[in-house]
């Protein structure tokens, strides 16, 4: 597979490198680690958010900080999570003196290299709680699902709280209450490739998609012929659908990084009509890439159901560069 | 007995090995993961064997080192799994400069309570754990340790995970090894050479 890479193992670190260069005044790198932060630095007195993950997930994670969002990110190697001491620094980075939350999708090892991040943060005196996000509704057992695009609504809703001044406790049950309902579902037609092996995450022929897929480059947990974005979009909605009643949502068409936007608004087009034909009201719309795999060509689902409280920390404005408003 | 040096033998015999085996590691992990068990690996053994320079007065003060190495370059989940391992086992070498086979299973014993309680993991769920946990239960001195640990790896390879990555493929998991097992055959390999 052709690269438009540099030397594979500096991949994470000339991209963070890049990023910090081309927006000065957004962000800070934290010297000696690949970790973004805020270009001002911690805002005191406000809770700190940080996130992170491995990276290949752009514009997540370091795409969601800024104003109102996160403070800081931390940026393993691609779909790796980053090691407890990076997550430390990030921490460090974001703390305001009033605690931090860190934002943890639910992979084994983002879950462990966090919890030990907060544990040595604990140590030094930081008060850290953390969410865990389990979206994927892929996965029928509820602790093993792991967390995906509506990773991205937990850190607009819970970055706008504690912009707001909410306190870490108030804060954190805010983006709990997000996790507990927000649901995705994803797709793939053409598999990523990993960037230091070159190799498929899975192999597909012509006819097959991966029904179900993570956003590691995983393969699903269902292999199909593949047929055209309308069923597709029926296959998934079916999911969805048993775990979200109809009522006030928030809807995202989230690309996984090798779909053209032309097709994302093909298939939000059918998200839209079928969910609406269904009674969903769809108060608010994102169509775009939020939380990508590398180059894989597929899309995901995500639904929230909406009260006027998250509404409000939807709509509350944000700086960051993947959720501009 | 194991030695300083012997143990500072031993991780360099891994690291090599697992350089060996790193795409091995790799494809088996890309079939039930997601493909980069044999680079963290690598790249967390390579850090390792930049810390062997370093001398070093007992072997607790070793395997702390390499455990907090392992966990801040290894990344993912085997990361903080072989770290807490070799940071879990130092307090039992404590202070000692060498150590029989009776001390070196209790510390690989401790080695293995911490990768079951970082991983909130048990044995039979197609994990790293079925390498551990079977190898050290009733091992003896005289036992054939490779084999042993051969053994045991192949036997993940008919289980269905309920633990980890692989756990999402359900019962496709079935059919393959299971990569951290392998690599953990790998390491037990090693030192266990070291001790006879």
């Amino acid at each position: 597979m052709k690269k438009l890479i540099g030397e594979a193992n500096e991949l994470v670190s000339q991209m963070v490198e890049g990023m910090v260069h081309a927006h000065p005044e957004l962000y800070g790198r934290v010297e000696g680690f690949n970790v973004i932060c805020r270009a001002d630095g911690a805002k005191s007195g406000k809770v700190g958010l940080v996130s992170g993950g491995g990276s290949g997930h752009e514009p997540a994670h370091a795409g969601y900080v800024g104003d109102g969002m996160l403070d800081a990110a931390v940026c393993g190697e691609v779909f790796t999570s980053p090691t407890p001491d990076m997550v430390l620094e990030g921490i460090k980075a974001a703390d305001g003196g009033n605690g931090v939350l860190l934002v943890v999708k639910n992979y084994a090892g983002d879950v462990m290299n966090f919890e030990l991040a907060a544990e040595l943060a604990d140590a030094e005196g930081i008060k850290v709680d953390h969410v865990v996000v389990a979206d994927d509704v892929a996965i029928a057992n509820k602790e093993d699902r792991r967390g995906v695009a509506g990773t991205v609504f937990v850190h607009k809703i819970a970055g706008a709280a504690a912009a707001s001044g909410k306190s870490l406790p108030e804060v954190k049950a805010l983006a709990e209450k997000v996790a507990a309902n927000v649901r995705s579902m994803g797709m793939a037609v053409e598999p990523c490739y990993m960037p230091v092996s070159g190799k498929p995450g899975f192999d597909l022929n012509e006819e097959e998609m991966e029904i179900g897929i993570g956003i590691h480059g995983e393969r699903g947990v269902e292999r199909k012929p593949t047929t055209n974005v309308d069923a597709i979009v029926d296959d998934l909605l079916d999911h969805l659908k048993k775990e979200v009643s109809p009522g006030e949502v928030a809807v995202m068409v989230n690309g996984m990084g090798g779909t053209p936007l032309s097709e994302l608004y093909v298939t939000y087009h059918f998200v839209a009509k079928k969910l609406e034909a269904a009674g969903y009201k769809l108060k608010r719309k994102y169509v775009g890439n939020y939380m990508t795999a590398l180059e894989m060509h597929g899309f995901s689902i995500t639904l929230l159901p909406l009260d006027e409280e998250m509404t409000g920390y939807l709509d509350a404005p944000s700086s960051a560069l993947g959720f501009k408003l | 007995m194991l030695t300083i040096e012997g143990f500072k033998q031993a991780l360099r015999q891994a690291q090599s090995e697992i350089e060996a085996n790193k795409d091995t590691l790799t494809d088996l992990d890309r079939a039930i993961g997601d493909g980069d068990h044999g680079i963290n690996m690598s790249r967390g053994f390579e850090a390792v064997l930049t810390v062997l320079d370093d001398d070093y007065v007992t072997l607790g003060d070793l395997s702390k080192k390499v455990g907090m190495t392992l966990m801040s370059k290894v990344g993912g989940a085997a990361g903080p799994l072989y770290g807490s391992a070799f940071v879990k086992a130092a307090p039992k070498f404590g202070d000692a400069t060498e150590a029989d086979f009776t001390l070196v299973k209790e510390a690989l014993l401790e080695a293995s309570s911490a990768i079951k309680a970082r991983g909130k993991s048990e044995a039979g769920q197609k994990t790293m754990v079925d390498v551990w946990e079977p190898f050290l239960s009733d091992l003896n001195e005289s036992d054939d340790f490779d084999t042993k640990l051969d053994q045991l790896v192949s036997a993940t390879e008919d289980m269905v995970a309920t633990k980890g990555r692989a756990s999402y493929f359900g019962e496709n998991s079935r059919g393959t090894v299971d990569p951290g097992a392998l690599s953990s055959s790998i390491v037990l390999k090693a030192i266990m050479k070291e001790v006879e």
